[in-house]
């Protein structure tokens, strides 16, 4: 007999366990079976929660231990920003600095090939500081990336605008500005992200035409979306998704100049802030780059009560 | 200092990689101001000169500090750190030369007190005339405290 039925019947049977009349017997066997089958329940539970929690605890343990990888990778993503910032460059300026003083001291006792051979040297020196420099602009997406916060688009631009000053009025542009937005954003990589987009318009125009750029904005749904339509080159379609890989570039340096990277850190801003960016072109008729970022979300009117 | 003498400006130059070095001089010889230049290539060095201390007994006190940040044994920081918390070395002017331009360099230099920081060109021509304005600046416009 089940021992909790045997106390049960001891406090409350007018009969004692063991003299269970027969009229009875089935019943209590069946109550003792019941009581039984609930242990034996209880025990399965028992065991699929130990279960459930030591594999809770495993999982967690594999987050704590990816959070822990993160994070150290987001270091040594900084840590390699830095390096780049100063190790890499150093040799790079010592080497530049000095085939200069060559070129400045033995002008004379050089032939033409030999100035020739200099400047190409030099030159290849520059570019690789420009390409570390364009390296470390991509890093510091990640490495200087700062929460987002509602920020008004208009003044951003407006720095923007300050900072290409110099270019629009060599290009003599035209940069024609709709009604802008306040959207969720790291305002520092929003004027990068204009920036980088506004230079591109600029730099990709028809030659003998003056660049004229586009800016506007549309809501769409919880976003905001920006267009930068220029009216310059264009590009072909295959190589609407290519432009966005980092030093990918589609002309020569002779043609334009610049390292391939601006594109990629628009990308790369784009993708933090949970937005897009993609370009709508047809070659010879100018390119239109589109992102979204997040509208500011509206607080829900509960008529002032706090 | 007596109206009238002129002693040769102390110049300390803190810098490890040779080639810099090499630099800097050529660039002071092109510039109109002479001065006695002073070359330590790790920061405990320079902290041994500033104090006067094993090698450098009978080191002048420098007018002008010229630090860069990568430095063997003692970083630049470190050094500038040192500098700007003692009493007697706090006066000299120190000018941050480096080839960093990482804002976090730029902004914890200036945390600890240094009087300027320059990121080294990389153009020849442009770093002649970096070294040869911070001599004007810091060696004719400004006046220096007295040498202690």
């Amino acid at each position: 007999m089940h021992q909790l039925l045997r106390r049960q019947l001891k406090k409350h049977a007018p009969f004692g366990p063991d003299e269970v009349p027969d009229e009875l017997s089935a019943l209590l066997e069946a109550v003792g079976a019941a009581y039984e089958q609930a242990d034996f329940d209880r025990g399965v539970l028992e065991r699929s929660l130990d279960l459930s929690t030591a594999e809770l605890k495993e999982k967690n343990a594999v987050i704590e231990e990816q959070k822990t990888d993160l994070v150290r990778s987001n270091d040594e993503l900084a840590q390699f920003a830095y390096v780049a910032s100063h190790d890499l460059q150093e040799p790079l300026r010592t080497v530049q600095s000095y085939l200069q003083l060559v070129k400045k001291r033995y002008a004379e006792k050089l032939d033409r090939d030999g100035a020739e051979f200099i400047d190409f040297a030099v030159e290849g020196a520059t570019r690789m500081r420009a390409l570390i420099e364009s390296l470390l602009e991509y890093a510091r997406v990640t490495s200087r990336a700062k929460p987002l916060e509602a920020t008004a688009v208009d003044p951003v631009f407006d720095e923007v605008l300050l900072a290409l000053a110099a270019r629009v009025a060599e290009e003599q542009a035209r940069i024609v500005r709709g009604v802008l937005p306040t959207v969720m954003a790291d305002r520092r990589q929003l004027a990068q992200l204009l920036q980088n987009l506004l230079a591109n318009a600029l730099k990709f125009h028809k030659k003998g035409v003056n660049p004229v750029v586009h800016v506007d904005a549309e809501r769409r749904g919880d976003e905001w979306l920006v267009r930068v339509k220029d009216e310059g080159i264009g590009l072909a379609s295959e190589h609407r998704e290519k432009i966005f890989a980092i030093f990918q570039r589609l002309h020569s340096r002779d043609e334009y100049e610049g390292t391939g990277v601006g594109l990629a850190v628009c990308k790369k801003i784009l993708e933090r802030h949970g937005g897009k960016l993609w370009v709508e072109s047809t070659p010879g008729e100018g390119a239109t780059f589109c992102f979204t970022l997040q509208a500011v979300p509206e607080l829900p009117d509960d008529g002032g009560a706090s | 200092m007596k109206p009238g003498v002129r002693p040769l400006p102390e110049v300390l130059l803190v810098e490890d990689n040779p080639a810099d070095v090499r630099l800097t001089r050529e660039a002071m010889k092109e510039g109109k101001i002479d001065s006695n230049l002073h070359v330590v290539g790790d920061g405990q060095a320079a902290l041994d000169f500033l104090r006067r201390r094993g090698a450098h007994e009978q080191a002048p006190r420098p007018d002008l500090i010229l630090l860069d940040l990568n430095l063997p044994k003692k970083s630049g920081r470190e050094v500038l750190a040192e500098i700007k918390k003692d009493k007697e070395l706090r006066t000299i002017p120190v000018v941050v030369l480096s080839t960093s331009r990482a804002d976090e360099d730029v902004a914890g230099c200036y945390q600890l007190h240094a009087n300027c920081f320059i990121s080294k060109p990389a153009d020849l021509d442009q770093f002649v005339d970096v070294v040869q304005r911070i001599e004007t600046f810091w060696l004719r416009t400004v006046n220096l405290p007295e040498r202690g």
